[in-house]
């Protein structure tokens, strides 16, 4: 099943269900319904389905029909999720929730928030203009406005620990999290900032300013529409995705560094090719890959030779990143290997410690 | 939109909203359908628009065709790019004229003019169409098989559309030729970018962090760039690219719609 790629790319559009999940747990009165399946269900069901088999199909672009799919989906997740985003705020308003229900609620719709950073994430390395726009107001809902200069900068800085995004061995979750969006942010003002000076142009022309004066501005709107608790559940789904999104990064890069004067690689992002998190996340496991060719759209991305694999799927993963004990027994037994392997005369990686199983 | 692209032009507004659309066509074939609706708008019935382009040294012609395909065909055959007179007139003019103003000097005009008259452009008018990238000139020639007073009547009515159709017609040919450009060189977007970053003087370091692509490749971009456009640096290179219509002069601003 998991070599089909006609059934992946069908399989894409389950990720229109996340987001839904959360009125859905409303619904059926289980107001943790959606982490419980996320984290509870999925990591089962992550290893059930099986890894990643698929080839992305020869020829592909000759289908108008399928590319105008592939390339909708993106967009109409971000509608179904900025609808779930405003059903909830008006619902958690009208409603007396309590703190448990609230909870429950914002971490559900968190979920949507964090796969909608993954979305975002999509439709910012497209060309049009449309597409970059939306994924700037996506980042702005979840209250992230240096993220779509920032990850520019990380793709020119793939593995270099001063840049970010990639911890360094022994750092907890707990520490990379703040410590990150602090060096996203500096970075992204830096590059701003040179952009502009180069260009002559003024301050009001600053992305990032322009993006976190938008989430200032939905912040507002929130509140004026949907009162002190619509707002909490705006901020709180916001901080939840935000979090999700660094634990991502983390668990993406942990340890990966970049010697120096050597180029970016496949081997400086962990990967696990599980069919679930692919099409869930717009093959975001193809990471290495996104990597080295950051145009490419998710449907073209394939597994790479020379990729380190991860223990388990994402799911998994993020879970186990959150006890950084049990984190570090599993991932440094990994980097170790990988120290050993690279300096083998052949430089090949152990068979168990290879992603493209696949290929 | 859609289903009023395949309507029949009713309005000036119309005529002015198709006129605007031509721009945002990906096929040669879409724009032909939609230049043969404008073109019926006017009253008339055929048109040809000629482009001349640089090529390196070089000049040549492409057409855009909307009338019977034999005339384009005698038009080649007897080589009557040479001595036709519209073509003199649109070098040296902007403004629309009635064909049949253009005064014909030599024996072998008068043979074009009267084959021309037996293929859809009995009468008719020629919009010369100035552009400053990779066109050189553009020129519309609108025909009917009717007499001169049709003519006249259309040229008097839609004049001023006439340019507009002209103009936006020419820019999205010089849009498809700049792609032509790219592809014949095997340049991408990417290399635009990058291109479009050196003429903001920005180092390579800048262009890696804001293209999101490593330094390393930054360079062996800009390497590859000059190997192909077959200058000795990045500078050269961005005045060939613009010379060349593949970056858009930085001096002017951006055109939006």
């Amino acid at each position: 099943m998991a070599g089909s790629s006609t059934l992946k790319l069908a399989g894409h559009a389950l990720c229109l269900g996340m987001p839904l999940l959360a009125p859905l747990g409303v619904w059926l009165d289980i107001p943790w319904l959606s982490p419980l399946l996320v984290f509870g269900l999925f990591p089962i069901l992550a290893l059930l389905l099986g890894e990643d088999h698929s080839l992305p199909i020869a020829g592909l672009r000759r289908s108008p029909m399928l590319v105008a799919y592939l390339d909708f989906l993106p967009r109409i997740y971000a509608v179904v999720w900025m609808a779930t985003l405003t059903w909830a705020a008006g619902y958690a308003s009208r409603m007396n929730l309590s703190g448990t229900g609230l909870a429950g609620l914002t971490v559900s719709v968190g979920i949507g928030s964090a796969l909608a950073i993954c979305t975002a994430h999509e439709l910012m390395h497209r060309r049009s203009q449309f597409d970059v726009l939306l994924a700037r107001l996506m980042a702005g809902l979840c209250l992230y406005g240096h993220m779509v200069v920032e990850h520019f900068h990380h793709h020119a800085t793939v593995g270099d620990v001063a840049a970010g995004a990639t911890a360094p061995r022994g750092m907890s979750i707990y520490h990379f999290a703040p410590t990150d969006f602090q060096h996203g942010l500096r970075n992204a003002w830096t590059v701003e900032s040179a952009r502009l000076r180069r260009r002559g142009a003024g301050w009001w022309h600053n992305r990032v300013l322009q993006d976190y004066a938008l989430a200032l501005g939905l912040v507002i709107a929130f509140f004026v529409n949907f009162g002190s608790t619509g707002l909490i559940l705006f901020i709180g789904q916001a901080v939840f995705a935000v979090f999700c999104f660094e634990v991502i990064t983390y668990v993406h890069h942990y340890g990966l560094v970049r010697g120096e004067g050597e180029d970016a690689g496949p081997q400086h992002a962990w990967a696990h090719h599980c069919w679930l998190t692919n099409c869930l996340t717009f093959n975001n496991t193809f990471q290495s890959d996104h990597h080295l060719r950051p145009g490419t759209p998710y449907y073209e991305l394939h597994a790479m030779y020379g990729a380190p694999r991860l223990p388990a799927s994402y799911f998994t993963m993020f879970c186990v990143a959150l006890v950084p004990a049990l984190w570090r027994s599993l991932m440094h037994v990994r980097l170790d290997a990988l120290t050993q392997a690279r300096t083998n005369a052949s430089r090949e990686l152990p068979d168990w410690l290879r992603a493209e199983q696949c290929r | 939109m859609e289903s009023r692209r395949s309507e029949a032009i009713g309005s000036f507004e119309d005529a002015n909203d198709r006129i605007s659309w031509l721009s945002g066509y990906e096929s040669e074939a879409e724009v032909q359908a939609a230049a043969r609706q404008i073109v019926e708008y006017f009253g008339l019935q055929s048109f040809v628009f000629g482009a001349l382009f640089r090529d390196g040294g070089r000049e040549h012609y492409r057409y855009l065709v909307g009338c019977e395909p034999e005339w384009c065909f005698l038009y080649n055959q007897n080589k009557w790019y040479a001595i036709d007179p519209f073509i003199d007139y649109a070098l040296k003019n902007t403004s629309p004229v009635l064909a049949s103003d253009i005064p014909l000097n030599t024996a072998g005009q008068g043979r074009m003019m009267a084959e021309a008259a037996e293929h859809g452009f009995r009468s008719g008018m020629v919009v010369p169409a100035h552009s400053g990238s990779v066109i050189r000139i553009g020129i519309l020639y609108l025909g009917t098989s009717e007499g001169p007073e049709r003519a006249r009547e259309s040229f008097h009515k839609h004049r001023n559309l006439m340019r507009a159709f002209a103009l936006e017609l020419l820019e999205w040919w010089d849009a498809k030729l700049r792609e032509a450009g790219l592809e014949a060189l095997d340049l991408d977007e990417l290399d635009v970018d990058l291109l479009t970053k050196a003429q903001e003087h920005a180092t390579a370091e800048e262009a890696a962090r804001e293209l999101g692509i490593t330094l390393s490749r930054v360079k062996a971009r800009y390497e590859r760039l000059t190997r192909k456009l077959e200058v000795p640096n990045k500078r050269s290179a961005v005045q060939k690219a613009v010379a060349l219509g593949l970056i858009r002069d930085a001096r002017w601003p951006e055109a939006r719609p």
